[in-house]
């Protein structure tokens, strides 16, 4: 692994420390929950489904657009080492 | 695939997988309900959609200070990826704000900062393909790509400085701002995710863009 890969592998690590470390100390931030603007509820009256499909269709957007932009990246990929290879053996 | 690229595949499955656990298990916030789960992605994916600007407008300037065409792959292949992270923004905020606001859109100052920003790449992206030449491309772009970044902050300030449609910032935002702690740690295990997700996409778009060069300079030898 050269220099510049594992800086990267660095980055990715502080990163997931980072949120490590952080999680446990949100657990002593705030006992007072309800003041907060996004508190969480344990009624369980509240359940309005028909909420449950704009959450649906917002995370289905984000994998499918992901999915799709590596698959597309992927085919484009191939083309090029294919058009590479088919220069290099012309010159 | 190489080694770090593999890396970065397992922790972004990890992440994306520790995401939708959190999802999953977490409480239903009390005024909004199942809907408000859409601000772990959206929030990541807008954090994105920023650093890859900063990327691309950090190495803009860093190529106009050394002529280096490396600089200039990478500012194009992170405005690439940052163009598909801010289209996900558009498309995730209306889907959460037609159930909280009973409209998909309105014209206030952070969607219309972003909306602007989004076309700011769009135009950065098409400038790209738009110019022949390599140098001229590479330095018109890493002018572009500067000033599209000023967007940004503009973005981010936009609900602090004035009062917006768009809910205040709940991370950040001074004494009314917060999170409960299990959101906290959902929205942050989501963060590193999407980074994580970016990081590898930006490396095999930078991949791509090399050979796209290379291309480029045998048609080049052959013309």
């Amino acid at each position: 692994m050269n220099r510049k890969s594992r800086l990267y592998v660095l980055f990715a690590l502080v990163l997931g420390v980072l949120v490590l470390a952080v999680a446990p100390m949100a657990q002593a931030q705030t006992d007072d929950d309800a003041s907060t603007p996004y508190a969480a509820t344990d009624d369980e009256q509240w359940r309005p489904k028909e909420n449950f499909w704009w959450l649906f269709a917002a995370y289905g957007v984000i994998w499918v657009a992901l999915l799709g932009y590596v698959g597309r990246m992927a085919s484009k990929q191939q083309q090029l080492e294919r058009e590479l290879r088919h220069l290099q053996r012309e010159s | 695939m190489s080694m770090t690229n593999r890396v970065l595949l397992g922790l972004s499955t990890v992440g994306m997988l520790a995401l939708c656990w959190m999802l999953m298990t977490i409480p239903r916030e009390a005024a909004q309900g199942f809907v408000q789960k859409i601000f772990y992605v959206h929030v990541p994916v807008a954090w994105v959609a920023f650093l890859a600007f900063g990327v691309t407008g950090y190495n803009g300037l860093r190529y106009l200070m050394t002529r280096d065409l490396k600089h200039d792959r990478i500012a194009a292949a992170s405005a690439e990826v940052g163009v598909v992270f801010i289209t996900l923004v558009l498309i995730t905020g209306p889907l959460w704000a037609k159930p909280i606001w009973g409209i998909y859109w309105t014209w206030d100052l952070r969607l219309t900062t972003s909306f602007i920003l989004w076309l700011l790449y769009l135009a950065y992206l098409i400038l790209r393909r738009s110019v022949g030449d390599r140098d001229r491309r590479a330095q018109l772009s890493a002018v572009v790509g500067l000033i599209s970044f000023l967007d940004v902050p503009i973005v981010y300030f936009a609900n602090r400085v004035k009062a917006s449609q768009h809910p205040a910032p709940v991370v950040g935002g001074g004494e009314d701002s917060g999170l409960a702690p299990e959101f906290l740690a959902t929205l942050l295990i989501g963060v590193f995710a999407f980074t994580v997700t970016y990081v590898l996409l930006l490396r095999l778009r930078h991949q791509q863009s090399r050979i796209e060069d290379q291309i480029e300079e045998l048609h080049l030898q052959r013309s």
